[in-house]
């Protein structure tokens, strides 16, 4: 087993992401619902029996905070999986093959790409109506095009290269050539995409929940919160506090786990400096 | 009289809005024979061997050639860098040679012998080898399809000059053994003369000259060869 040698910022974003995650869980231990509401508790100060305070209706700001957490997560985890999924299987159709399939699927990744990610999130939204399906649906096909071409230009690179001309002189079907020998010398770039995607969806999950067009009250997600403290940040700025620390804490933490050396270098020597 | 396992006729490719490439070229390579293809960098001789191998589609001519097995010039470039040895030799056997897919570790551990490595080769990444290492491996690639002919573009120029020499000594025992037969291109006139039978001078496109290599050493007729000749450091 060789030794992974990761950098400095790769470190403390790994550590930072595993306490977000760590964060989220421990929410589960808490068996009380995220929606109790308690007429006691109204904008209640943290203390040591709800740490992170008490909202607008009594409810416990630190498990809504670990429930919206877990939720942005989740439907940012969707997100990136749709848009990698057919991000890169686009990327990789027009990269290799160039010529008109590039041509045509290049000129609609374009015009989608001319489009804001959140304006086109906005538009799906819209159109079918707000929730966290129908978010998760938006910011994954709205992450497509930036994914595409990525994926376009490093496919593009590799299929110059001789191996793949071996490759393709064994007559191996083109489908075992791009995702099984291509994609794996292309993580670097793909890893820092789903990074960089991955923030991006927590944002614009986050907005567009502030905007009140994502997830439905009585959900939480990290946009509820913040447009929920946002009337009480005067009285209660604890509602806005705590949420908005652990959102810059993960995206801080994904941040520095895409930056620096990539996964590959540091776990192996198999690729040239 | 010798089985052609390789011939050319008339081959014309011409890069797009360009007069570079190769020119109404015709040449065979018989079994068991190792075929020079000689010239200047730029002459088109690795045009010409893509053409042979399919990689690119001329604009007139005739190609018939048994099976190919293809050697390239950048030994770093041509292993696939995110996957080990083992790993490249078993999917070579996969779809180079299927029906023989089966005795696949028997089929690595003979050529690795032919090639001369190690089996601990086998467990690296391509980057973690050494530039001999991976031309052999390369070689034990391109021998693993079975091919009739061998297209052995550049070989060892990306090569130092001990390593070029074993490399050199071992595509020679390869072409005894298996009476293999091989085109090898190269801008070398010392490593040409040294392992070819017979040799074709290729300059801007064109065939200019052909001959059995001691004779076209000895003496060329055409101007261009007796000038590259000239130039070389032979003695």
């Amino acid at each position: 087993m060789k030794k992974i040698k990761l950098n400095n910022q790769k470190k403390a974003g790994i550590i930072i992401v595993v306490i977000m995650i760590a964060f989220v869980l421990l929410g589960f231990l808490n068996k009380n619902p995220f929606d109790l509401m308690n007429k006691d508790l109204i904008l209640k100060g943290p203390s040591f029996s709800h740490l992170f305070g008490c909202d607008e209706f009594g409810r416990d700001i630190l498990k809504r905070t670990q429930t919206g957490m877990g939720i942005s997560v989740a439907i940012s985890v969707f997100s990136v999986l749709i848009g990698t999924f057919f991000g890169t299987i686009i990327g990789a159709l027009c990269g290799y093959f160039g010529g008109i399939v590039d041509e045509i699927l290049s000129s609609i990744i374009d015009v989608l790409f001319a489009v804001p990610s959140l304006l086109l999130a906005l538009v799906f939204v819209s159109l079918f109506g707000s929730g966290y399906l129908q978010v998760t649906l938006a910011l994954g096909i709205a992450i497509i095009p930036s994914f595409a071409k990525m994926m376009r230009s490093e496919f593009k690179k590799q299929r110059e290269l001789e191996y793949v001309k071996m490759a393709k002189l064994l007559k191996i079907p083109t489908a075992r050539i791009l995702f099984v020998h291509i994609l794996p010398n292309v993580t670097e770039t793909f890893l820092n995409c789903v990074f960089i995607a991955f923030n991006n969806c927590i944002l614009a999950e986050a907005g567009l929940s502030f905007l009140g067009i994502g997830v439905q009250p009585p959900l939480a997600s990290i946009g509820t919160l913040l447009s929920d403290g946002g009337g009480y940040i005067r009285r209660a700025p604890y509602m806005v506090f705590f949420p908005a620390l652990t959102l810059i804490l993960l995206l801080f933490g994904i941040g520095l786990l895409s930056s620096g050396e990539s996964f590959h270098h540091a776990y192996s020597k198999r690729f040239k400096d | 009289m010798s089985e052609k396992v390789c011939e050319v006729k008339n081959l014309t490719y011409l890069y797009p809005k360009s007069d570079k490439g190769v020119k109404n070229v015709s040449l065979y390579v018989n079994k068991g024979s190792i075929v020079g293809l000689l010239g200047e960098s730029g002459c088109g001789k690795s045009t010409l061997a893509k053409c042979i191998s399919s990689q690119l589609i001329p604009q007139s001519g005739e190609i018939v050639c048994q099976k190919i097995g293809y050697i390239f010039q950048d030994n770093y470039a041509s292993l696939n860098p995110a996957k080990r040895v083992g790993w490249l030799l078993k999917e070579t056997i996969k779809y180079g040679n299927p029906e023989k897919f089966s005795e696949y570790e028997k089929r690595i551990k003979n050529i690795l012998e032919d090639v001369e490595l190690d089996e601990s080769v086998l467990e690296h990444y391509p980057s973690e080898l050494s530039g001999g290492q991976r031309q052999r491996i390369g070689i034990a690639m391109a021998l693993l399809s079975n091919p009739d002919i061998l297209i052995a573009d550049e070989p060892v120029s990306a090569l130092d000059v001990t390593v070029q020499k074993q490399v050199i000594k071992l595509i020679k025992k390869l072409n005894e053994r298996k009476n293999l037969a091989i085109l090898f291109i190269s801008h070398d006139i010392k490593v040409v003369r040294e392992i070819c039978n017979y040799i074709y001078i290729l300059k801007d496109g064109e065939l200019i000259e052909e001959g059995d290599s001691e004779d076209l050493f000895t003496n060329p007729s055409n101007e261009y060869t007796k000038n590259l000749l000239d130039s070389s450091y032979l003695e």
